[in-house]
């Protein structure tokens, strides 16, 4: 050990490249898993953040959340399924939420919600949002009123949440009705029947099997 | 050449290994490029090649397609800044698609036909002339959308007849398909029967001849309230997710080729030194330093060479494999380029070594007990 370090110090630069080049490559290791880590956690916050176990979305939609339709009629199906104790909807549109004293938009995933999570409390009055910490960085702060989308809807933050984000937008987690408000005046090609949501989450009983569902919904359980 | 040939016989295995780690590494910069482009190129091919050079977005979209929609009353407005050829609606969505016996997520983009938006890339059959025919990404034929293939969108169960084959024009990596607007609003209305009314996404402008897509863009921003126009260039590069690959695979590049330099110039740097007696023997009969010096250039290109070579062929090998479903293809100007730019790293990385050739004492051996000396 001692003959090591004294060789390390007597001659630094030889070892430098060396050091340098190992230290090179490491950063190139930890760049790749850093992005990957970000894309992914940027990408899936809000489904980690759930607490139920089982996810519900339309058959054609292929698990994609913007595409699933759950009626007001299937959740009642869904809810009534041997095994299930409990469930809620969930919905998302994204839209550009305009921060007083901003130029640029923030890119926001706005959730309307019926029951609270993991990481956020039950849904707020309508108005007001929960918003996840990372909008920090587009200049919103707790009582900041921000502005969604075209109509410029306007919510006040009245909480943060972390690690609720989905397609590398930061979650704001509002009322259902805000959020089909939301959804209906700007993309009006998504807009849902009444008491439909995007997804179904299910609470099952303990002790009961997490399989497929009722046709015309496919059930996915988390992992 | 004799001198460096001669050493590369006698360390065969010295000279191997350092062959193969540079070779590991110039394959790591070229997957790493051709893949780069490749994702780039299935991400906004759909958008950068169809017709339309100028795309009007809604100003709240933040430039981004799929989050754009603008009303009718807009593409009118559209149509009559000054400057403007032909304007029309294009739609823009991901629909579930069954094709080939298998659901796949698919972009669609309806287009009036005959008007901006249409694919400008046919490599074979048509374009759609009719509601319910669909020009699909080449890429995708075998997948169930070749020519005389009927893909069906569910939910609502539209048929879609493909009538021609479209190159490098793939949209958010996935099979995509050009149809008409009238088609991409009834696939909309069946897939949401509750949908209220389908707008178009943005609105796709063609200039009037010698105006500058730019220049109208700007026009067109400045005239019509609500909306943002990008010439097409503008748009694909700041289609949201774009730079942020970019600037990703960048700095992953970036740091790949520092380390070949690193690696390299390390490897001479230490055969140097372990072979200086030698060197210095060789000065003391004789052997001039620009000799020295030019045998320890040719082998760092000779290395370098056969890297690069073989670093091709792996390419070759693993994009002629890769089932990755983006349209992954070798290019010779790539591999020319970067091979040029690492050989010169390598070199300038091996200065150090030529450093301590340079300053080779040839009286020096003449103190080297093991070189026969008096010291």
């Amino acid at each position: 050990m001692k003959v090591a370090l004294k060789e390390l110090l007597r001659r630094p630069t030889r070892f430098l490249a060396a050091g340098g080049a190992l230290t090179l490559i490491v950063v190139l290791l930890l760049v790749l898993g850093g992005l990957l880590d970000g894309l992914l956690n940027g990408s899936t916050g809000a489904y980690r953040a759930q607490s139920a176990s089982v996810f519900v979305f339309s058959s054609g939609s292929r698990n994609s959340l913007p595409r699933s339709v759950i009626t007001a009629e299937q959740q009642r199906a869904i809810a009534g399924v041997p095994g299930v104790h409990e469930t809620s909807g969930l919905g998302v549109a994204l839209v550009a939420a305009h921060v007083p004293g901003r130029t640029e938009a923030a890119n926001t995933a706005v959730f309307g919600y019926e029951a609270a999570n993991r990481s956020v409390p039950a849904p707020p009055a309508v108005g007001q949002a929960y918003a996840d910490r990372s909008l920090a960085r587009d200049g919103v702060e707790l009582g900041t009123t921000i502005q969604l989308g075209n109509a410029r809807t306007p919510v006040t933050v009245i909480g943060w949440v972390e690690d609720t984000n989905y397609s590398l937008s930061g979650g704001v987690w509002v009322q259902p009705q805000t959020w089909r408000e939301i959804l209906a005046q700007n993309f009006p090609d998504q807009e849902l029947p009444s008491g439909a949501f995007q997804l179904a989450l299910v609470t099952p009983q303990p002790g009961s099997r997490r399989r497929r569902s009722r046709p015309g919904s496919s059930g996915r359980s988390r992992g | 050449m004799r001198l460096s040939l001669a050493e590369l016989r006698r360390a065969k295995l010295r000279f191997g290994l350092l062959t193969g780690a540079v070779a590991l590494l110039v394959f790591l910069i070229l997957f790493q490029q051709t893949l780069a482009s490749a994702l780039l190129g299935s991400f906004i091919g759909g958008l950068e090649h169809q017709s339309a050079t100028v795309l009007a977005y809604n100003a709240d979209a933040r430039r981004s397609i799929d989050a754009s929609r603008v009303t009718l009353g807009t593409v009118s407005q559209v149509v009559a800044v000054d400057g403007v050829a032909e304007a029309g609606p294009i739609g823009e969505a991901t629909f579930t698609v069954e094709a080939g016996g298998e659901r796949r997520d698919t972009t669609v983009f309806g287009y009036t036909l005959n008007g901006p938006g249409e694919p400008t890339t046919l490599v074979q059959g048509r374009l759609p002339a009719a509601d319910g025919e669909a020009v699909a990404s080449s890429v995708d034929a075998d997948k169930g959308y070749g020519i005389g293939r009927t893909v069906t969108v569910v939910p609502g169960d539209t048929p879609l007849r493909i009538v021609g084959l479209a190159k490098d024009a793939q949209f958010n990596v996935q099979p995509t398909l050009y149809v008409s607007f009238a088609t991409y609003a009834a696939m909309t209305k069946a897939a949401n029967p509750a949908a209220r009314a389908v707008l178009p996404n943005v609105v796709g402008v063609e200039p009037s001849s010698g105006v500058e897509p730019a220049a109208l863009a700007e026009r067109i921003t400045k005239d019509v309230a609500g909306v943002e126009a990008l010439d097409v260039a503008t748009a694909v590069s700041s289609q949201p997710g774009a730079g942020s690959i970019r600037q990703s695979f960048a700095i992953i590049l970036v740091l790949a080729f520092i380390v070949v330099a690193l690696v390299t110039g390390l490897f001479f740097l230490i055969l140097t030194v372990q072979k200086q007696q030698s060197l210095t023997l060789l000065r003391a009969v004789g052997a001039s330093t620009p000799y020295l010096v030019g045998s320890l250039a040719v082998q760092v290109v000779l290395v370098m060479a056969a890297g690069i070579v073989i670093a091709s062929g792996l390419l070759a090998i693993t994009t002629s494999g890769s089932g990755t479903g983006l349209e992954v293809s070798v290019s010779p100007r790539l591999i020319l380029l970067t091979g040029s730019g690492v050989l010169i790293l390598a070199l300038t990385a091996s200065l150090a070594a030529v450093r301590r050739v340079v300053r080779i004492e040839p009286a020096a051996a003449t103190a080297r007990m093991a070189g026969g000396g008096l010291a």
